[in-house]
């Protein structure tokens, strides 16, 4: 079932001077939903966030939430609380006061602040923290303080640009489930900007790949993962490995590329692709397997690194100038760097961009 | 979003009316005056300036000019001299070295030169011992004429080279002297090839303050060489005589000058301050034993404490000394309370002391109101190069010498104007506050603006994301975090207006006399126990508002100097 509409993006552009940080960005987020933006730094991400939140105005295009037209609003009147990646805490207040900061500017009447910002305290398990001031916090305490800040006010929208990327490791893993939970069990609509892709593909009901101001791709997790509709979406998701090749022809539901003249695949495409044009396979790491040296039509190639990643081992092995990175489950000491190795790929999970 | 434009609007025209009517108007009052004779245009006032055949005024350029790069040069030496001293050396004493050699800063002008005349005038203590010791003829030692005057100039303006070069300092990456050391660099040649070229920025920064605040010294001059041409001493003379066209023309000459250097200053400060700093966490800095034994570094320590105290310790002395005691004596021979009794009880001695205390409240009031305002429009409002405007004017006054900035005053304010509500301002009390709150609204604006400049910006963004409106973002959010640096500005301010001397001495009236007038005027009549008494009241009044402001602030050290 469809959710309604809360946010949608218009043909949305903004220029800084020359450059385009967001080209003609259409883009529609339903009610209630997780929706992730990701993209490498200078992709626009922020800027979008920026532009949903008001504090930049868009050179053209129209925002509408509920199918209000916003793009003039400006950012106190918008109902969309956001959580900066610094968190933007007021030093000279305490937690408390912070988070009580939103309910006064909006004139919520006296009484009921105290007990909306406990609740709200008691939501992000910083119940006891009230009278603490904002310097004497952890990094993991300000981030969940930041939430509560921004919870609070009840807001229509969530905004959220980078808020894990300063925490350390372990405590980025179990906030990003707490966040999760939080943001289910409220069924806030919530717009979460980051350059990490576990992290989106972890947290998001739906969501946009960006590069380079252009929104390139959206979807669920899965279908952004599994089917790339882009080289970049496909290298930037999944770690792809980009590999050139030549048309041979069509074969059913797949087209025949010959990568080496003696090593053909054939991947899955509904593209109209002629025979003889050059094309790009992506192949993500962990779809490619190493087969006995004597296996005929594999691509063979020669072990340059070797890297045990704990769950996985990570290889990077050469063959002539293509550098193609391999992912093995487990620990597997047969292979070591200087070695010769055949490589067969996944077919069906590949896929098949123009080159 | 009415009320809040109409809101802004409001406050935005009040700044620029403020700052049209007693900045940009009475510098254009200068300017017209200087190239108006007898009400036509003519050029005749700078062709007289200019004229080589009667060189008295080019002279007075001259003097100004070399004295104030002799200045520098020496204040250089020992400014950055101490900086180097006390941070990459352990000294006896260090901490409180460090401290006592900053004292410049808060001492009134006059007061300096006032503690240097008592030390080293023609009759002066150490210029009484010399004359005693070598049995010379009474008042044939001393220093006077421009020896006096670059004295002065080297003990009161060192502080700006020790200030910059000592932020220079505390940035240096410690690893780049380690990197010299561990090639084989000895440390004379590490300070010379290394730590010297860093500071280079820092070091041509307060080259052109110093040169600047040398141009514009008023007080030193007229003390220790009234009867040279200098530039400021040709417009005060003018002024006295009543001869406002060549006041004006030099005024514009050496406003030209002033400016040209200012904005030098701004530019070589940018390039400074956006220099990147290394990466990584900054690793304390280690400091060396001084070459020598204990007793060389102890007797370097206490050397420099008697060179740094010895001028206030002076003041201090001679504030004691009986009225009309101290005449052929080497050293002072009576000593008493009455001249500090005198300020307690008379009312006609402690009204100068009130006098400043209410002006200087007053000008420092509207500074940090007016100041704030200019900042906060230039670094946060969407004023694009309006912005930009609206700093640089604010911040010109900085490079007007006080003694220009009277003449100004008086060519503007000595007929009625619509920004005085229609009022003659001179020989009204009010002209003294409005000259100190435009002299010295620049401290407000730099503090307020560097604040500004290192506050992350998303804070406000935060506000305005949950809903608060400009007015109350600034009252609970830019104001409370601003605070330290807004009060440091404050308190600069109020520093430098209860000592104020240069525009006081040329515009004050019965209604407003000043402290510093009034210790100038007791020093006129040799009364020099009450002109030092009433200075060590000053530099105390000072201590106590300082110490006060620190300790509201919770112990926060307040920054200084920012330009």
């Amino acid at each position: 079932m469809k959710s309604a509409t809360k946010l949608q993006l218009k043909q949305v552009s903004k220029s800084f001077g020359d450059v385009r940080a967001l080209d003609d960005v259409d883009l529609e987020i339903r009610e209630g939903e997780f929706f992730s933006v990701v993209g490498p730094s200078g992709s626009g991400k922020t800027t979008l966030l920026r532009v949903l939140a008001g504090f930049e105005k868009p050179t053209s295009g129209q925002i509408l939430a509920d199918g209000r037209n916003i793009t003039d609003e400006p950012p106190q009147r918008r109902n969309m609380a956001m959580v900066f990646q610094n968190y933007a805490l007021f030093p000279h207040m305490t937690v408390g006061e912070n988070v009580a900061f939103g309910l006064e500017a909006q004139h919520v009447p006296r009484p009921d602040v105290q007990p909306r910002v406990d609740r709200a305290l008691a939501l992000v398990q910083m119940g006891d923290k009230a009278n603490v001031p904002v310097p004497h916090l952890s990094g993991g305490e300000q981030q969940r303080a930041a939430v509560a800040r921004a919870l609070v006010v009840e807001p229509g929208v969530l905004l959220m640009d980078e808020p894990l990327s300063n925490l350390d490791v372990t405590l980025r893993v179990e906030t990003r489930e707490k966040l999760r939970l939080l943001q289910q069990s409220i069924k806030i609509t919530t717009v979460y900007v980051t350059h990490d892709q576990s992290e989106a593909l972890g947290l998001s009901d739906r969501m946009g790949v960006m590069n380079g101001g252009r929104l390139v791709q959206v979807g669920t997790p899965e279908e952004l993962y599994n089917a790339p509709r882009t080289l970049f979406v496909a290298t930037f998701l999944g770690n792809a490995n980009a590999i050139h090749g030549t048309v041979l022809g069509r074969r059913g539901r797949c087209v025949e590329v010959a990568i080496r003249e003696d090593v053909r695949i054939c991947v899955p495409s509904q593209g109209e692709l002629s025979k003889g044009q050059d094309v790009i396979v992506a192949v993500k790491p962990e779809h490619i397997r190493f087969v006995p040296l004597s296996a005929s039509g594999c691509l063979r190639a020669g072990v340059i690194s070797v890297q045990f990643l704990g769950i996985s081992t990570e290889f990077l092995v050469k063959s002539d100038d293509l550098v193609i990175r391999a992912l093995q489950m487990g620990t597997d000491n047969s292979l070591q760097v200087g070695m010769n190795v055949a490589l067969e790929f996944e077919e069906a999970k590949c896929s098949l961009f123009a080159g | 979003m009415p009320v809040e434009t109409i809101s802004k609007s409001i406050t935005l025209g009040l700044i620029l009316f403020v700052l049209a009517g007693f900045i940009l108007y009475p510098m254009g009052a200068m300017v017209v005056e200087s190239i108006t004779i007898d009400g036509s245009i003519s050029f005749d006032n700078y062709g007289a300036f200019f004229d080589l055949r009667s060189p008295s005024n080019l002279e007075a350029l001259w003097n100004s000019v070399w004295v104030s790069v002799v200045s520098v040069l020496i204040c250089g030496l020992i400014g950055t001299g101490l900086a180097i001293l006390f941070s990459e050396f352990d000294l006896p004493l260090g901490r409180f070295l460090s401290k006592i050699a900053i004292l410049p800063i808060a001492l009134p002008p006059l007061v300096g030169v006032l503690s240097f005349f008592f030390l080293a005038g023609e009759s002066g203590i150490v210029s009484r011992v010399v004359v005693d010791v070598l049995g010379l003829a009474e008042g044939s030692f001393g220093l006077e004429g421009f020896t006096g005057v670059i004295a002065v100039h080297s003990y009161v303006f060192y502080v700006y080279f020790y200030l910059f070069a000592s932020a220079g300092l505390s940035r240096l990456d410690s690893s780049l002297i380690e990197a010299a050391e561990s090639l084989g660099s000895s440390r004379l040649r590490t300070l010379w090839k290394v730590i010297l070229p860093q500071l280079r920025p820092a070091l041509v920064g307060a080259s052109l303050l110093t040169f600047m605040m040398s141009m514009a010294s008023f007080t030193a001059p007229l003390i220790f060489a009234a009867d040279k041409r200098f530039v400021v001493l040709q417009i005060f003379n003018a002024k006295l005589n009543g001869d406002f066209d060549v006041a004006a023309t030099h005024s514009v000459v050496l406003s030209v000058l002033a400016i040209g250097f200012l904005f030098l200053l701004r530019s070589s400060s940018h390039a400074w301050r956006s220099r990147g700093m290394a990466k990584g966490v900054a690793r304390p800095r280690r400091v060396s034993p001084l070459p020598g034994g204990m007793k060389v570094r102890w007797a370097v320590s206490l050397v420099l404490t008697v060179f740094l105290l010895l001028p206030i310790l002076t003041l201090l002395l001679i504030s004691f000394v009986k009225e009309g005691s101290w005449t052929w004596q080497v050293l002072p021979q009576e000593f008493t309370f009455s001249n500090y009794v005198a300020l307690a009880t008379q009312p006609s001695v402690f009204e100068p002391i009130r006098n400043s205390l209410v002006m200087s409240v007053l000008a420092t009031g509207m500074s940090l109101f007016f100041g704030f305002g200019v900042a906060y429009a230039a670094a946060r409002g969407r004023l694009r190069w309006g912005g930009g405007i609206l700093e640089v004017v604010a911040l010109l006054p900085a490079a007007i010498p006080g003694t220009v900035l009277a003449i100004n005053f008086i060519l503007a304010f000595n007929s009625p104007t619509m920004f005085t509500g229609w009022r003659v301002l001179v020989g009204t009390f009010w002209i003294l506050p409005l000259a100190y709150f435009v002299r010295f609204i620049p401290l407000v604006v730099r503090s307020s603006i560097a604040g500004l400049e290192q506050l992350d910006p998303s804070l406000d963004e935060a506000a305005r994301n949950l809903g608060a409106e400009w007015i109350r973002r600034l009252r609970k959010v830019l104001f409370p975090v601003l605070l330290p640096s807004i009060i440091s500005g404050g308190l600069l301010t109020f520093i430098a207006c209860m000592g104020e001397f240069v525009t006081s001495i040329m515009l004050y009236t019965v209604f407003n006399r000043p402290i510093a007038v009034e210790i100038f005027s007791q020093l006129r009549m040799f009364n020099f126990g009450s002109a030092a008494a009433y200075g060590v009241v000053l530099l105390v009044l000072i201590v106590i508002v300082v110490e006060i402001t620190e300790r509201l602030l919770g112990g926060r050290r307040l920054q200084i100097v920012n330009f």
